[in-house]
């Protein structure tokens, strides 16, 4: 018999309020050395992604959310109970460790979104072309791509660093990819205390009016998805890199 | 600057939207992060619009959004829930 895994917390929680897992199956605690599961039953060979499953499985971690503190497990873990308690219990430390770090803790997400500068049109690089030769105008371009690839570095870092010392204070753990030459130029996600949500969100509020030039999507708040994973506890651990 | 996605915020209370912006950062949040046991991940795709999911997708609705909100203020809809965006 193999389980669908939601998330693991640290108490039990009542569950009141959720009425059925995915595939219509009853949701169950299972407890390993003070570490709950919970799951439900699955049968079936794989988990369909579809929006009933997706909206359902967030909507059972933000349920337990509210009872007590979790870490969310990523969509479609199907794992025989064996397997289960090997893993919860093994990694009982990390997962722990883990617990205390998110705890009273909710992700905040912010994504931005920037105008990439243009490369010069077709029409400008064959004029180029003209004016220099080919092969000058191709070394002319080599330089300008290395350039131009600095300076958006450069301005994707500066923006990342702004966002960075202006969060400071509000967040107790970040992660942020920073890419500058894609228009989703920047992702953060943002580990904050309950009680300073409001004062987050103002926050936000203030740096989207500094940098109007930017746009900003922001969404939370979520269970801390991204916070979960213990391959960095494991690492530091192990001395894994 | 005011747009209207920067107002894209779930809370607890508006969960689950009909939002297709919240769908996706759902969809980001759900598949692409959370504990993982090794080898244990076992999924398949069943809807067709939830083929890939990644954040240049989320992207692209954003400016397929931009583009419908443009086209609905310029026909003069009802765009009550809608923000203007300087510079439009």
């Amino acid at each position: 018999m193999k389980f669908y895994v939601y998330c693991v917390a640290e108490s039990r929680p009542s569950l009141e309020g959720i009425a059925v897992g995915i595939a219509e199956s009853d949701l169950e605690l299972l407890e390993f050395e003070g570490l709950v599961a919970v799951a439900s039953k699955f049968d079936d060979e794989s988990v369909q992604i579809n929006r009933a499953n997706v909206l359902r499985h967030e909507a059972i971690v933000r349920s337990v959310l509210t009872e007590t503190t979790l870490l969310p497990f990523r969509f479609g873990t199907v794992v025989g109970e064996a397997n289960l308690r090997s893993f919860l219990i093994a990694r009982r430390t990390a997962l722990l460790s883990r617990l205390a770090l998110v705890r009273n803790c909710i992700e905040m997400s912010i994504k931005i979104i920037w105008q990439i500068p243009s490369e010069p049109t077709v029409t400008q690089k064959h004029e180029r072309d003209a004016e220099v030769g080919a092969g000058a105008a191709f070394l002319l371009s080599k330089r300008q791509e290395i350039l131009g690839d600095e300076t958006l570095s450069v301005k994707a870092n500066e923006i990342a660093a702004w966002l960075g010392s202006r969060l400071d204070g509000f967040v107790r753990q970040a992660q942020i990819a920073v890419e500058p030459k894609q228009k989703l130029v920047l992702a953060g996600s943002y580990l904050i205390e309950q009680s300073l949500e409001s004062k987050y969100r103002e926050q936000v509020a203030k740096l989207k009016e500094e940098r109007p030039h930017l746009h900003f999507l922001t969404s939370g708040p979520w269970p801390p998805y991204t916070f979960a994973n213990i391959d960095l506890e494991f690492a530091t651990h192990f001395g894994v890199s | 600057m005011d747009s209207s996605f920067e107002q894209v915020i779930v809370g607890s209370d508006e969960f689950p939207g009909d939002a297709e912006l919240s769908l996706l950062e759902t969809l980001d949040h759900v598949l692409n992060r959370g504990l993982v046991i090794a080898g244990e991940i076992t999924i398949s795709v069943a809807d067709v619009d939830l083929i890939f999911v990644g954040l240049n997708v989320l992207v692209s609705s954003v400016e397929t959004a931009h583009e419908v909100l443009r086209e609905r203020q310029q026909q003069s809809l009802p765009t009550s829930e809608l923000a203007e965006r300087p510079g439009d």
